[in-house]
């Protein structure tokens, strides 16, 4: 007999639909899978069958074919065990569907037990599904809260072959999971690391609000110990709502990606991905055989952290420059095309020199001029200059580590953040741009609307820092987040002298 | 004017000036030394033949003299007026210097500034603002040209207009460490002068450069130590110009600073202290003529008067400037004194640095300049 169920496959961040055929007729008894299928998918068999016996079920001792169409295409991954399972049964007469002709999708892995498992990009499956016509999902229960927030598909959660067989009979139909707006799941978040708890560092905060007010990249330079990687931590939490959109494209490329916790919603905190300093430009970029999606892909929608930036491979580093500038990665491999979004605010974070206490009044430096120089060369010059805000961070007195004043939460800080970007938002409506770090160098004057008073401080900076045109601009974006966070239309001259505190610090260290 | 086989003894680095007089005693000159080492009948140390007579070839000699021709070098041998006067008195003197650029190294005031690699930058920046007085009392500096403080001496006196002599351990025509090409440029524009004991092409290998502080001190008339840490390459400079009978002059630095050590350490065993150029001078009886006003680029004397008058500042800007002196502050610091919010703290900053009242340091630390 023969029977057809649908499942799906993966490619990059979207789905395609994978027919699922068994056949089960005369003959030796053997048990083939066809249509491409990689390692993973073979060993289905074993799976299968031994799920089916566990179960209580019958594996027919007859000559059984699984064809996953299209032939063309590779099959990855564990996901199609339990269509196969299922599609086995209706195959050999042990199960009849009661609505068999509903779009119907079945994704799930199979233990040995009889248990469904969970499987990576169901979210992507999910949604590219639902946008075919499919009106129920049939998944792993720990992939169900993955989905909670996708409208318009029937989602079924599934946590043995035996639910989903009563399920699909229509004896023991399994109740649909509720759906939860993304709304309640955003008023339930809280940051995982609050500003309130970083002791001291008023300056480094402020900076840290800038960038989160302006989309800005940004780069920390102070001595082991200061804290960098504590503030660059509390940045997801000061970062703008996410929207829906937002979080289901960054979802999306999480779950595609496996990296989705189980019983894990939609993301409701933008991303903090930090990636170890030996990560290989693949690592960051994404790509492999499979192209799969980098740490910038990852972090797409939030924070990209780069902590001890010198130490990083230099090719590795400029392989992110195109993304950062771009906001997207397209890879290609011989069996894999994917483009995955990167629009990332990155953050590094690095020590004045070698021995990390140049500068520092607590101890000594031990590097000479040339050891500085020879550390700092690492880091490219058109890196540096996708950086709009670099500061230095003091190290933090111990008196004040223990002095229990109070902080402002990130909350706080949060809310001055949504309003600058509102106000960015608005202006640029028609610029097709988000924020001030993505102004251009045209848009730029016409955004910031310079006075007489604010023309000559930059004039008079310009000969002062010897700013390089592109030194000049990074200033004015930022002075423009400067004026934003303070609700004005105009960039006056206080904001270009805040905004100037923050520039390359090439005086001081590039010389 | 030296001649050819003067060329191959100076470019033989074993012939010491002993060895070389015991041979001019025999030979008559150097033409005679080079007959002599050729037809074997040559007498005087095993060693010091067998190296004469390996460098002793035509070719060899053709090409020393064009890499200096190419890099317009000139040897001065002992006996030739151009020779440093207080270094042909030592006993070690060099037998010949490979020197490029126009300096007159006969010059009477000579005084050499040399201190660790380590440095700091209170170091670098002492070390060219004494460079640069000296300059302006007409003293000629002389260094090693090594990173940190020596290049800080070097450079500080040719920025500042002065003669300064750089004394390699290496080739003239060899830039060692890498980025001096540059910086011996600008000397030489300056009337500056490179000098080695050693012939062109000259690897910087390390037994060199000891050897080469000999004639540092041994040229000066004085010897100025910045900073040096124990055991820094400094000290032999020192003891050479103990040794030498020279004036060891340092710098005090910080008390709790590791590169304070050999300075600090010197002046308790008898050392003259040497905060600006004219403490060298007076001790040097250098002052016959009234010294000329230094107008350095940061006076050691500047302690901005609390009061003093800024004009063109805002009340708040003012306030700012009051609360920082010489001594560094940190920005945290800064901001729980003067009690003002950190943008507002961030744009008084700037106001002020732009008109360089105050400066910024690395570490975030902000001093007063003015």
């Amino acid at each position: 007999m023969l029977a057809q169920l649908l499942s799906y496959g993966l490619m990059g961040i979207e789905g395609f639909p994978v027919t699922v055929e068994a056949y089960v007729s005369g003959g030796l008894p053997m048990f083939e899978v066809v249509g491409l299928p990689d390692a993973a998918v073979k060993e289905a068999r074993e799976r299968v069958r031994a799920a089916l016996v566990n179960s209580g079920y019958e594996m027919p001792v007859s000559r059984i074919t699984v064809n996953l169409a299209p032939g063309d295409v590779r099959k990855e991954g564990p996901a199609f065990d339990l269509t196969i399972a299922l599609a086995i049964l209706m195959a050999s007469g042990q199960l009849h569907c009661a609505q068999a002709d509903e779009e119907r999708l079945v994704l799930g892995q199979l233990a040995l037990s009889g248990e469904v498992t969970g499987v990576r990009g169901v979210l992507p499956m999910v949604i590219s599904a639902r946008d075919r016509g499919v009106r129920e999902a049939l998944l792993p229960r720990d992939n169900a809260a993955e989905v909670a927030c996708v409208e318009g598909v029937r989602v079924i959660p599934v946590a043995t072959l035996a639910e989903a067989v009563g399920h699909l009979s229509g004896q023991t139909p399994v109740v649909p999971q509720p759906q939860v707006p993304y709304a309640a799941l955003q008023a339930d978040w809280q940051p995982h690391h609050d500003l309130s708890a970083v002791r001291g560092q008023s300056g480094a905060k402020r900076a840290l609000e800038i960038a989160a007010a302006g989309g800005h990249n940004l780069l920390m330079i102070g001595p082991p110990g200061s804290g960098k990687t504590m503030l660059a931590r509390c940045l997801p939490g000061i970062l703008p709502d996410m929207t829906f959109e937002e979080a289901l494209e960054t979802t999306r490329i999480h779950s595609a990606a496996g990296v989705v916790a189980a019983g894990c919603g939609l993301l409701a905190e933008r991303p903090f991905r930090a990636p170890h300093h030996t990560a290989s430009a693949v690592a960051l970029v994404g790509g492999g055989a499979k192209a799969k999606p980098g740490e910038i892909s990852l972090a797409h929608g939030g924070v990209l952290f780069l902590d001890e930036l010198p130490e990083y491979n230099r090719p590795t580093l400029e392989a992110m420059r195109q993304p950062l500038e771009d906001g997207f990665v397209s890879i290609a491999r011989i069996n894999a095309q994917a483009r995955y979004p990167a629009r990332v605010m990155m953050v590094a974070a690095m020590n004045p020199c070698p021995c990390g206490h140049y500068g520092s009044q607590a101890q000594q430096c031990r590097c000479t001029q040339h050891d500085i120089r020879r550390y700092l060369d690492r880091i490219s010059g058109p890196l540096l200059d996708r950086i709009d805000l670099q500061m230095e961070v003091e190290a933090v007195p111990v008196r004040e580590i223990a002095d229990n004043a109070p902080e402002e939460a990130s909350a706080a800080v949060r809310s001055r953040v949504n309003a600058a970007r509102e106000r960015q938002r608005a202006r640029y409506a028609q610029a097709g741009i988000h924020c001030n770090a993505q102004l251009s160098a045209k848009q730029l004057d016409a955004a910031c609307g310079l006075d007489e008073e604010g023309k000559a401080l930059l004039f008079r900076a310009v000969e002062r820092y010897k700013l390089s045109m592109r030194a000049y601009s990074r200033v004015l974006k930022v002075a423009r987040t400067v004026a934003d966070l303070a609700g004005e239309a105009r960039v006056r001259a206080p904001y270009i002298a805040e905004a100037i505190q923050y520039r390359n610090l090439d005086a001081k260290y590039w010389h | 004017m030296h001649n050819r086989y003067d060329l191959w003894l100076a470019g033989t680095e074993s012939l010491t000036a002993q060895a070389l007089d015991q041979l001019l005693g025999w030979h008559g000159d150097a033409q005679g030394i080079w007959r002599a080492v050729g037809d074997g009948t040559a007498q005087g140390p095993a060693s010091v033949l067998k190296a004469l007579r390996a460098h002793r070839s035509e070719s060899l000699l053709d090409e020393m003299a064009q890499a200096m021709a190419d890099t317009d070098t000139r040897l001065i041998m002992r006996d030739d007026p151009a020779y440093p006067p207080l270094l042909r008195a030592l006993e070690d003197a060099p037998i010949g210097l490979f020197v490029r650029g126009a300096a007159d190294l006969t010059f009477p005031r000579h005084v050499a500034i040399v201190g660790s690699r380590r440095c700091t930058r209170y170091g670098m920046q002492n070390a060219a603002r004494i460079a640069a007085e000296l300059v302006a009392c007409d003293v000629h500096v002389v260094s090693g040209m090594a990173r940190g403080i020596d290049t800080a001496a070097n450079m500080g006196c040719a920025d500042a207009g002065g003669v300064s002599v750089a004394v390699l351990g290496c080739g003239a025509d060899v830039a060692y460490p890498p980025e001096n090409e540059e910086n011996i440029q600008r000397l030489l524009a300056c009337g500056g002068a490179v000098v080695t004991e050693y012939p062109p092409g000259a690897l910087p290998l390390a037994h060199r450069f000891p050897r080469r502080n000999r004639i540092i001190s041994g040229m000066c008339s004085a010897l100025v130590v910045v900073e040096a840490a124990e055991r820094s390459g400094a000290m032999i400079t020192v003891r050479c110009a103990l040794d030498q009978g020279r004036e060891v002059f340092a710098l005090p630095g910080p008390v709790d600073s590791p590169n304070s050590k050999m300075p600090l350490q010197i002046l308790r065993e008898g050392a003259a202290m040497a905060t600006c150029a004219q403490d060298i001078l007076e001790n040097l009886r250098w002052l016959d003529a009234p010294p000329a006003v230094v107008d350095a680029p940061c006076a050691p004397d500047i302690t901005p008067a609390p009061q003093a008058d800024l004009p063109g500042l805002s009340e708040d800007q003012r306030r700012v400037a009051q609360c920082l002196s010489l001594e560094p502050l940190g920005f945290e610091e800064l901001r729980g004194r003067t009690g003002f919010s950190v943008p507002a703290l961030n744009s008084h900053l700037t106001m002020l640095e732009i008109q360089e009242i105050i400066e910024q340091l690395p570490g975030r630390m902000y001093r007063r300049i003015r």
